[in-house]
């Protein structure tokens, strides 16, 4: 009952949350605590308002985002850079996929 | 990204992490605020990644923490070549004393060169050295003691025979270039014989011998550099034939002597029959902007509604800065006004002009003391809105000029 009563409540504070963005004009990701993913081609690939890296191969990159994970699949990838807001992976990137 | 320049100029170490819980480390360092960077998985479990020297410290707990193994392969930047020179201070001073002594070495005159284009025939190369090294210039000096102007005079003191002397010095070598004066050769001397020839195309109108023998007669043609009184004297009178009398050998005589000749000039010159004039009226206002490779910012603009002007065109400079040119000008632009006039003046107008055109510019030939017998103008085709007209001027003037001989020539 309460956890139904909370998932109700965090839909509509949702909702409410983005017909606000939506008014406002304000950048979605800075709102609804979005990721912000930048392509560079396929070389490069930077992604703002992360969670932390889950798991590091030069194949396979999991990062942890809001609302699940992100998985970037490739070869020959290094992270460059890790800040607590942004990493930047470079390598040759295959596919981006969203897993929950 | 903070770039890799700054962090080669912080300082950073490449640490090597071996164990499964590398991505935890990744987490937990971020968390504690350990800037990590260029991670990359080696074969194997290995993970190589770069940090701070001073971030190491609070790593290692974390690295206990996640069973990691963690290992410095490499450090890297600035301050850790510092450190390594300060190590090898026997080299670094080694490496700053070089300098110096190369800079100390370009610092003296090694080399005195003694050039002459023309050659040297009247002074001695050693001489010039030993003067020269009295006056201050000689191998080992010390660069900025020399006194080039100094040496220039001294040189010139000693050396009256040298019409120039130039000193200059290029890094340790300095370079004497010297002239020596070109006494006037015997040739040219006045008592040496001579034959006087012509210096133009002509008709002989009247011949005044006073030494030599005359070879042209009166109203003969000649042609430019004939000669006309001959310095060689035949010992018979001229009615005799030459070579009778081969025992008087022939007498070499400096000639001299009036040919008076008929000269021909001539010059063509056109004129149009209308003329377009630019007047200035006086009026004018000016304009002031800034050049900028090629485009131009126009700061005052001229205030103005004339039909006709023309502009005249001042630049400032900053000034230039060792070799590198500047690109930004001043200019100031100044436009006067002009009215245009047209004079008709119909084809003998036309005519006039340029028959006194042509004859200004024969009379600018003439040389002195030729009298202009005669002169005509003769008008010749040419093109549409134009006269073209040809003068010819006719002078009576001295032809000859003395060219000394050889005697054997």
């Amino acid at each position: 009952m309460g956890t139904r009563h909370r998932k109700i409540a965090e839909q509509r504070s949702r909702r409410i949350r983005r017909s606000l963005t939506d008014l406002l004009e304000l950048p979605p990701e800075v709102m609804l605590d979005l990721p912000r993913i930048m392509l560079v081609g396929q070389m490069r690939v930077q992604v703002e308002n992360h969670r932390g890296l889950i798991e590091y191969t030069p194949v396979k990159v999991r990062v942890s985002i809001s609302s699940g994970e992100l998985v970037i699949s490739g070869h020959d990838l290094v992270v460059r850079n890790i800040l607590t807001d942004e990493i930047i992976l470079d390598g040759y990137i295959q596919s981006i996929a969203f897993e929950v | 990204m903070v770039s890799n320049r700054w962090e080669y100029l912080r300082g950073y170490i490449v640490i090597q992490v071996q164990g499964a819980g590398v991505e935890r480390l990744i987490n937990l360092a971020l968390c504690r605020g350990i800037r990590l960077w260029d991670i990359a998985r080696q074969p194997g479990d290995l993970v190589v990644m770069k940090t701070h020297p001073h971030s190491f410290r609070f790593l290692r707990p974390l690295v206990r923490q996640t069973s990691c193994r963690v290992r410095i392969t490499h450090k890297g930047g600035i301050p850790f070549t510092i450190a390594h020179f300060r190590r090898r201070s026997t080299m670094v001073a080694g490496a700053t004393l070089f300098v110096l002594m190369l800079y100390l070495a370009t610092s003296f005159i090694w080399f005195v060169d003694v050039t002459a284009p023309e050659g040297l025939s009247l002074v001695k190369e050693e001489e010039i050295r030993e003067r020269a090294a009295r006056a201050g210039l000689r191998p080992g000096v010390w660069r900025n003691k020399v006194d080039v102007d100094h040496v220039k005079i001294q040189l010139e003191d000693q050396f009256p025979l040298l019409a120039w002397t130039g000193v200059e010095i290029h890094g340790t070598r300095a370079r004497i270039q010297v002239v020596e004066r070109v006494l006037i050769p015997p040739e040219l001397d006045k008592r040496l014989p001579a034959h006087v020839v012509a210096t133009r195309d002509g008709v002989v109108q009247e011949i005044l011998v006073l030494m030599g023998e005359p070879v042209v007669t009166e109203g003969q043609t000649v042609q430019r550099g004939q000669v006309l009184i001959s310095g060689a004297v035949s010992p018979q009178p001229p009615s005799v034939p030459k070579g009778t009398s081969p025992s008087q050998p022939t007498r070499y005589v400096r000639a001299r002597g009036v040919v008076r000749a008929r000269v021909w000039y001539e010059a063509v010159a056109e004129y149009p029959h209308s003329l377009v004039e630019e007047k200035p009226t006086g009026r004018k206002t000016s304009q002031w902007s800034i050049r900028l490779n090629y485009k131009e910012v126009i700061l005052k603009k001229p205030r103005m509604s004339y039909q006709a002007y023309r502009v005249f065109e001042e630049f400032s400079y900053l000034p230039r800065w060792r070799n590198l040119p500047l690109t930004v000008e001043l200019v100031k632009s100044t436009y006067h006004e002009v009215e245009m006039r047209t004079t008709e003046m119909g084809a003998a107008g036309a005519a006039e002009q340029a028959a006194r055109v042509a004859t200004e510019r024969i009379m600018a030939e003439l040389p002195e003391g030729a009298k202009v017998v005669d002169r005509q103008v003769q008008v010749v085709p040419s093109r549409e809105g134009t006269t073209r007209v040809r003068v010819l001027v006719e002078t009576l003037e001295d032809i000859g000029m003395v060219l000394p001989i050889t005697p054997n020539r």
